[in-house]
């Protein structure tokens, strides 16, 4: 019944419906506000889900790694199939048998093919546009559970304001903090973008830069640079010591000064920081070089591969939101690394695309199950669309060479797995031509509820925006169905 | 072509050949127009005491009624009295009782966040921290192709000109003209960035800025704990204070002065304004 209310200097607590009427009832008890808080803050963190609320998978993740595929990958061609449909929308590529009966994958998926019983695929992942929706505006959906309230005619977004819809990972990190000094929402290795357009749906909008995720836009393939992370040479791990003792004699000399800004909750911030800093666990977890050259290999030495590898460390260093983006602009070239194959949809696909992706992922799926990481983080990877069944068509208001697919909304698939999610799985369907559902539709919004549900979050917690208004996490129900 | 006209007021007639942008202007700030008047007074007021006598300051609504419509009836009168003077308003406001409040509260108004009756402390914005960090340092700001000595205050523009610690601590990109843009919150980062960022580790430890000066210049380490209190805090350390403060013998002094220096930069009484 009781969600987390976030840090006392926050500048917006969450609060669910339920409990504005709840603390609307109390007040007649006699029972003020600060009661009320106090009370929350001895009742135990998690506690079953809202009435109403599906209860199964409630709880069931403490962490999740969200792989963010970016520019839409192409269903057809990559995890749903089409061999009886007729050549303009089957495309060049064979269906192979997977580890599970009953489920098959495109040939450019063989190792994922081996591990897929580890995991669920969403085929039925759907939702239609208002109006025009380019990358970003779609991006900016999954990640925020919201529509931008500005659209233009072309589907273009404006760059990041701070009055956007927080990412998810920031709405998460406030609202379950860790209690580790770790970094709590992480986003690698470089920006979601559209064009010039970076960073849309990648921030913590109104909750303030401080719930930003810790952008690590660097090539985890190449060598990394972690000064942030590591002690100024002219500080010894002592002479921090010595630092972070004289600063609390300094502050309680000003005992009025303290608590007159208690509410931000200055020491508990500093605390973190000098155990991030002096503890070296998060510099040591984006350290790829204690991994064997055996495991690197299997993930794949590039960008992406690399890149879930380090999501994997971070995970396992306590972190609580991973999102690893797909290394390409959302819309950039299809030939050299993006999913947006307007043109040319099958030689990179099959060359360069799907291998790294392959790789990665069924590295990943099986890596986290051996280390029993997978039973409580949950992993999700999908696009922010779709490309559409037939070849050559334009559906976007784009051009679409004979070879190319344009953006498709209506109709496409989501990977996602641990955290008590079913293993070897399909869920919902799609028609003969993978253009719409025909069995349990899944809105991108619901995922976003999916993952709060996991967590043991409400959902439908409100939280307060740029101008003190009550806002719901997401407005959408979590698919409890997809747990086993 | 549509007239130009304004939102709820009276369409004006331009003349072919003037300037739309001051037919603009002389509505927006004609002593007839409501809101403009209402709208500034409450945003000063809201520098100077952390928070708007309507707040949020640009939401300004039938249903977000000011705390206190008496006050900002009477300053809003007076502000256009003046003639809009923003100098004479800020006079005003600053001379006024209620800004001389101490933070600390009595027992009766502790549990006040709205009515101004005990003052609030407001974090120092990013440009008062990074100006306030190079005055109590003794260490001049330096951007790239700007001037030396330049001040954070002084920067023309938040598209342009800036640095990273300026982005972290939420100066305005001035992509939006809501006041919403600009955070003053405490965070992790801002924490991990005062503890062991670049911006205040090379101000504190640079071999030519006032604590260095000082350590080789006055052989009195009190006088020097005094001196470090004054450029950081503004006033003298207290005796107890003074009395649990040791810098530390020969080579060590200096390690001693800045790490006193990092830790009142690093206090709230530092990095609040109260």
């Amino acid at each position: 019944m009781i969600s987390i209310p976030g840090l006392s200097g926050a500048t917006c607590d969450g609060y669910s419906r339920r409990e504005f009427m709840r603390l609307g009832g109390a007040g007649l008890l006699g029972l003020s506000l600060a009661d009320i808080l106090r009370l929350q803050a001895e009742q135990p963190k998690t506690t079953g889900p809202a009435p109403g609320q599906p209860k199964n998978g409630w709880g069931s993740a403490k962490q999740v790694l969200m792989i963010y595929l970016q520019g839409g990958p192409s269903h057809i061609d990559i995890w749903d199939p089409k061999p009886d449909a007729p050549s303009n929308v089957r495309g060049d590529f064979k269906p192979i048998r997977t580890k599970v009966p009953g489920i098959q994958l495109s040939e450019v998926m063989p190792k994922l093919a081996q591990q897929i019983d580890r995991a669920t695929l969403i085929r039925s992942m759907s939702y239609t546009p208002a109006g025009l929706f380019n990358h970003t505006a779609a991006i900016y959906q999954i990640m925020t559970g919201y529509t931008p309230d500005r659209v233009s005619p072309s589907g273009q977004l404006e760059p990041p304001a701070p009055n956007d819809f927080p990412h998810m990972g920031s709405q998460i990190s406030r609202l379950k903090p860790l209690d580790i000094p770790m970094l709590p929402f992480v986003m690698l290795p470089r920006p979601l973008q559209e064009s010039n357009v970076i960073g849309k749906g990648g921030t913590a909008g109104f909750l303030g830069a401080a719930y930003d995720p810790y952008y690590f836009y660097q090539d985890p393939a190449k060598v990394i640079n972690l000064d942030d992370l590591t002690l100024r040479k002219e500080i010894s791990k002592e002479r921090l010591d010595r630092r972070s003792t004289l600063l609390k004699a300094v502050n309680d000399a000003m005992p009025e000064m303290e608590k007159a800004v208690e509410k931000y909750a200055l020491d508990r911030y500093y605390q973190k920081a000098f155990d991030l800093v002096s503890s070296g666990r998060a510099r040591d977890a984006f350290d790829l070089s204690k991994e064997k050259d055996s495991l690197r290999d299997k993930y794949g030495r590039h960008t992406f591969g690399q890149g879930l590898l380090l999501a994997r460390r971070l995970l396992e260093s306590g972190t609580r939101f991973v999102q690893m983006n797909w290394p390409a602009v959302a819309n950039g070239d299809p030939t050299v690394d993006a999913w947006d194959t307007h043109a040319a949809n099958f030689g990179p696909l099959r060359n360069l695309h799907c291998p790294k992706l392959d790789s990665g992922l069924s590295a990943l799926l099986e890596d986290l199950d051996e280390r029993g990481l997978l039973k409580e983080t949950l992993v999700v990877a999908l696009g922010e669309f779709g490309r559409s069944p037939r070849l050559g068509v334009s559906t976007s208001g784009n051009t679409n060479s004979p070879d190319g697919r344009d953006h498709w909304p209506y109709c496409y698939t989501a990977l996602i797995a641990g955290a008590g999610i079913r293993r070897g799985a399909l869920y919902g369907k799609s028609d003969a031509t993978g253009s719409s559902p025909i069995e349990t539709p899944v809105h991108p919004t619901q995922i976003v509820a999916t993952v709060y549900h996991a967590l043991g979050i409400d959902p439908h917690t409100m939280v307060m925006n740029h101008l003190n208004q009550p806002r719901e996490l997401v407005q959408a129900e979590p698919v409890s169905a997809l747990f086993g | 072509m549509v007239a130009p006209k304004v939102p709820y007021g009276e369409t004006q007639s331009i003349a072919p050949g003037e300037d739309r942008r001051e037919a603009f202007a002389s509505w927006l700030t004609s002593k007839d127009n409501p809101y403009f008047a209402k709208s500034t007074v409450n945003r000063f007021w809201s520098y100077f005491f952390g928070r708007g006598i309507i707040d949020p300051v640009d939401d300004i609504r039938a249903g977000n009624p000011p705390s206190n419509p008496a006050l900002l009836d009477a300053l809003t009168a007076r502000f256009v009295a003046d003639g809009h003077d923003v100098r004479k308003l800020i006079r005003y406001l600053v001379l006024s009782r209620t800004y001389q409040l101490s933070i600390v509260p009595n027992r009766w108004n502790e549990d006040d966040l709205v009515n101004f009756s005990h003052s609030l402390p407001r974090r120092l914005s990013a440009e008062q921290m990074l100006d306030s960090i190079a005055m109590a340092t003794g260490r001049p700001l330096q951007f790239s192709n700007l001037p030396d000595g330049l001040r954070a205050a002084q920067l023309p523009d938040g598209m342009v000109a800036g640095n990273d610690f300026l982005t972290l601590f939420g100066r305005p990109k001035r992509q939006s003209a809501c006041e919403c843009e600009r955070s003053s919150n405490v965070t992790l980062s801002h924490a991990l960035n005062l503890i062991n960022g670049k911006t205040l580790g090379d101000c504190v430890n640079h071999s030519d800025n006032r604590f260095a000066k000082l350590v080789a210049e006055q052989p009195d380490d009190l006088k020097v704990i005094e001196e470090i209190y004054l450029s950081c805090l503004c006033r003298l350390p207290t005796s107890k204070e003074l009395n649990s403060i040791r810098l530390g013998p020969g080579a060590q002094r200096l390690e001693g002065a800045q790490d006193l220096a990092w830790a009142l930069i690093n206090s709230p009484a530092f990095l609040f304004n109260r």
